[in-house]
């Protein structure tokens, strides 16, 4: 069945009616070197030229959350609780590696007891996606964790450019439906399926050279203690980036502070990558090592996720590979896991 | 730059095949295009995995403070000039044992940048061919320092007034998310508990609000005043790109001004603030 | 959607403290609502994150048996931040409970039973939860032996409750200190756990054994065990580890695939066993 297209120019102008609906704007748009996606950004400052550095995680999970407040009063306490104002929000333009991310961590934020502040958010978050035609960024491995550069995961709306000028939209949901007239209000032709198709073969075949990681989870359930762990990690400072732009990590700490007698409890982004972060008070540390805090990460997104959720806790974004300070590339070493799976090592 | 890397790898070798060392850190072939990576080896055969070029921009001396290399007696350390102040820091304040490490030194014309730029270090630098070595790789090579290039952004905040300055690091160190890549790339960040991850007393807030980021920032910034050498390292490995090497220029600038010091130039003489003279100025105090 | 908020706690007052060692205090907590009062419930195994607000939260077991409605009761080591403040608090202070949180112990499974319960220091806590809800019940069960030690008189728990175990005529209790630990007046054994139960070497046959320790203590009381004939099924430990949310999100308590907030803190020891070195 043929879509729609517009042009790539009216684009910020859809951001634009989208965001004059009354919802919050969430687009990439260029700071520097580099494109984050930022809120409430000039829809005209819309840069589609690669995949920002941040994810999209921080708008449903922001860093830091207040998840209630509290106030002391002699021997007693008083505990308030805290709903985040969310209103709609729409996030323009996020790659399919980001939206895909949000059906993956969803089922964890709702493992038997629900997590209001992420389902508020996303809830009310319309999703446009923008498909890569061609993967943006040298790190980018998506199809090998069973995604493509044109995947529909967790899309409202996809645009696909088709060429330079003609972008294809495809309505994938009902929040995706309820906006159409928005877009059509811009429509200058249609695509059928054999340019969608195309389009989505384009894309895939410029990841051809990744590796599909079908066999790891059974390699990593058997190879626990396997040197490859020290061998690969040496150059990691446990410094976080990987989690923190991570579309799909999602450990978080939970701190008290407190100015005089009443302060919030807070929920921030934290990470297995810390030393603290399974330190008993006893001193001991179950993880204590980088190499064993890192196989961790591993393990969690490839076997102990797909273990319990029934998905692999990872898109492929390879922002973890582009912005690792040291080049340790997290692919790389779940590559060599796949490719000792493959002979049998 | 091939003929650095072909003499690295010479000296690595011996170095290991002599058993002088248990170990040579260095940088190895990357896995993007324009990257390097840390490696360690600690055999002679692997000595040709070592490269040098414009990609080399990590400062290998942070790995001195972690295991397996703290752990070791003698480890071989491939570094620029801008590496080796570090390691003269580290010396000074007694964190690593001057005959732990043999210094592979090696003269670079500059590394590149975020998005190929040329960072401000490579165009302030005075130690293209490093002075404090124990072998040297690679011809000499001439330093051209660019007097202004450390304070010319300095001067723009110094022109802002107070509330505008605030208004600037407010933005700026609103976007931190306290994943401490900034600590943990920075050789000299060497507490082997870091005030932040202190919980009696909660030093510094945790979390990444306003409040919290900024005294992590500023109470870093302090750690390091007098000792930072300016390899970038930190405003390299930040996520979100908060330009943190203007915290820790302001700071060397202060500290050159007040005691005419510049960290990790001579590891004979003793940094300010660690030291103290009777007749030290006392005028801010009184 | 729901908008009940997971991370907010239970008002609970303490009604009751004691200091039972000079670093382990325990407390009896009342609910301060009057419906979650009534209608709260849990099993024996079940733990809970209890706050200081201000300080933050510090997981520790429900020490008390789900067969005495209206309150619960915990026992801990005051030695970080949270456990310090929570030592400091008062009688009629109110303090957060968060739970129950995790898996149980599979009473029904024991019923019929024999019930075996060994217990070092700090660890007696969560056996006693179990301890009581036997007790309780006493007669689903055969023969109840409990093996409790520490490193010295001071630092046995619940002494008091000893006392009266020790009175009941349907309980073998064995208590003992490390060499060097005892008092003048101590009447109890003197002797390492393991050995101590190896001693009184109740059966293996038809038994459960509930194991709770620190690590060096479990490592040399389960070949003990074994040795009388409790199989790797019947004997159950609880495992701690580091835990914030106690709800299976924040990522941090998993022993490889095992969430130990989830699927835990209850394992038997086969399950242990089968764990990779994660903790």
């Amino acid at each position: 069945m043929p879509c729609m297209t517009l042009e790539a120019t009216a684009l910020s102008k859809v951001a634009r009616d989208l965001a004059g609906q009354g919802r919050r704007l969430v687009l990439p748009v260029r700071e520097g070197p580099e494109l984050f996606y930022r809120e409430g950004a000039d829809p005209e400052a819309l840069d589609l030229s690669t995949l920002p550095k941040n994810s999209i995680k921080e708008f449903l999970f922001p860093k830091c959350e207040r998840v209630l407040t509290y106030r002391q009063r002699g021997n007693d306490v008083d505990v308030e609780d805290v709903t985040p104002a969310v209103g709609p929000t729409v996030i323009f333009c996020a790659r399919p590696c980001d939206a895909a991310s949000l059906p993956v961590v969803e089922p964890l934020w709702n493992w038997d007891y629900k997590d209001k502040f992420f389902n508020l958010r996303r809830e009310n978050t319309l999703i446009v996606a923008y498909a890569c035609r061609q993967a943006p960024e040298e790190a980018c491995f998506c199809v090998s964790v069973g995604l493509s550069p044109s995947s529909e995961q967790g899309a409202d709306v996809l645009l696909c450019p088709l060429d330079e000028h003609r972008v294809a939209v495809k309505f994938l949901t009902d929040a995706g439906r309820q906006v159409q007239a928005v877009f059509e209000a811009y429509k200058t032709g249609e695509a059928d399926d054999a340019a969608l198709d195309a389009f989505s073969q384009e894309g895939a075949a410029s990841l051809a050279h990744r590796k599909k990681l079908d066999k790891v989870k059974g390699w990593l359930d058997t190879h626990f203690e396997d040197p490859l762990w020290e061998e690969k990690t040496f150059p990691c400072i446990g410094c976080g980036t990987c989690t923190f732009l991570c579309p799909t990590c999602h450990c978080f700490d939970i701190q008290d502070e407190s100015v005089f007698d009443g302060g919030s409890r807070l929920k921030s982004w934290d990470g297995c990558q810390f030393s603290l972060f399974t330190l008993h008070t006893s001193g001991h540390n179950p993880r204590g090592v980088q190499s064993q805090r890192y196989r961790q990460r591993i393990l969690h997104k490839y076997s102990i996720y797909p273990s319990k959720f029934g998905k692999i806790l990872c898109t492929g974004c390879g922002r973890c590979v582009a912005h690792c300070p040291v080049n340790l590339s997290l692919y790389d070493v779940v590559a060599t896991a796949q490719e000792r799976a493959e002979k049998g090592e | 730059m091939s003929d650095r890397t072909d003499r690295i790898r010479e000296i690595a070798r011996k170095w290991l095949a002599d058993g002088a060392v248990e170990a040579v850190v260095g940088w190895a072939e990357g896995t993007l295009g324009n990257r390097t990576a840390p490696v360690l080896i600690r055999k002679a055969e692997e000595a040709d995995r070592l490269v040098f070029n414009e990609h080399c921009i990590n400062n290998l001396t942070t790995y001195l403070k972690r295991a397996p290399v703290k752990g070791m007696q003698h480890v071989g350390i491939v570094a620029k000039g801008c590496d080796i102040k570090a390691l003269v820091g580290l010396i000074q304040e007694s964190q690593v044992p001057r005959e732990k490490v043999k210094i592979l030194a090696v003269t670079c014309p500059g590394v590149q940048g975020a998005g190929g730029t040329v960072p401000v270090k490579c165009r302030a630098c005075d130690v293209k061919t490093p002075v404090f070595y124990d072998e040297l790789a690679g011809e000499k090579l001439e330093s051209t320092p660019d007097p202004d290039a450390r304070t010319r952004e300095l001067e723009k905040l110094d022109a802002l007034s107070a509330g505008e300055r605030m208004a600037f690091w407010r933005k700026e160190l609103d976007k931190c998310i306290r994943c401490y890549a900034c600590r943990q790339a920075c050789p000299l960040c060497i507490c082997s508990r870091c005030i932040a991850e202190k919980n009696q007393p909660q030093w510094v807030e945790t979390s990444p609000h306003p409040r919290g980021n900024f005294s992590w920032n500023l109470i870093r910034a302090y750690h390091l005043a007098g000792r930072c050498v300016e390899c970038e390292a930190c405003e390299t490995a930040c996520p979100a790109n908060i330009p943190l090497m203007l915290l820790n220029r302001a700071m060397a600038r202060t500290v050159k001004e007040a005691f005419d010091y510049e960290a990790g130039k001579d590891p004979e003489v003793p940094p300010p603030l660690r030291t103290f003279h009777l007749d030290d100025d006392n005028s801010f105090i009184l | 959607m729901t908008l009940e908020n997971i991370y907010k706690p239970h008002r609970v007052r303490i009604e009751e403290k004691r200091k039972e060692t000079y670093d382990t205090t325990s407390f009896k907590l009342v609910f301060v609502d009057d419906e979650v009062r009534e209608r709260f419930t849990y099993r024996a195994g079940n733990f809970g994150e209890y706050s200081v607000f201000g300080e933050g939260e510090s997981t520790f077991c429900v020490a008390s048996s789900p067969t005495r409605q209206g309150y619960i009761e915990c026992c801990f080591r005051a030695v970080g931040r949270v456990t310090k403040a929570l030592a400091a608090r008062e009688v009629g202070d109110i303090i957060g409970f968060r739970g129950p949180y995790g898996n149980h112990f599979p009473l029904e499974d024991f019923f019929g039973k024999s019930m075996v319960f060994v217990a070092g220091g700090i660890a007696l806590p969560p056996v006693r939860s179990v301890i009581w809800n036997v007790l309780d019940l006493r007669d689903k069960f055969e023969d109840v032996t409990i093996v409790y030690g520490a490193r010295s008189v001071a630092d046995l728990v619940y002494k008091h409750e000893l006392v009266e175990w020790e009175a009941r005529g349907d309980v073998n209790l064995i208590t003992t200190v490390d060499p060097g630990g005892e008092t003048e007046d101590w009447k109890g054994r003197i002797g390492f756990v393991p050995n101590v139960l190896k001693e009184a070497a109740p059966k293996g046959e038809n038994s459960v054994a509930v194991l709770c320790g620190p690590p060096i203590m479990i490592k040399f009381t389960l070949p003990v065990l074994k040795e009388l004939g409790f199989g790797e099924e019947d004997v159950w430990t609880t495992l701690e580890n580091r835990m914030k949310c106690g709800l299976g999100k924040c990522g941090r308590c998993n022993v490889g695939d095992v969430y130990v907030c989830k699927e835990g803190p209850v394992f038997t020891a086969a399950q242990v066993a089968r764990m990779p070195n994660d903790f």
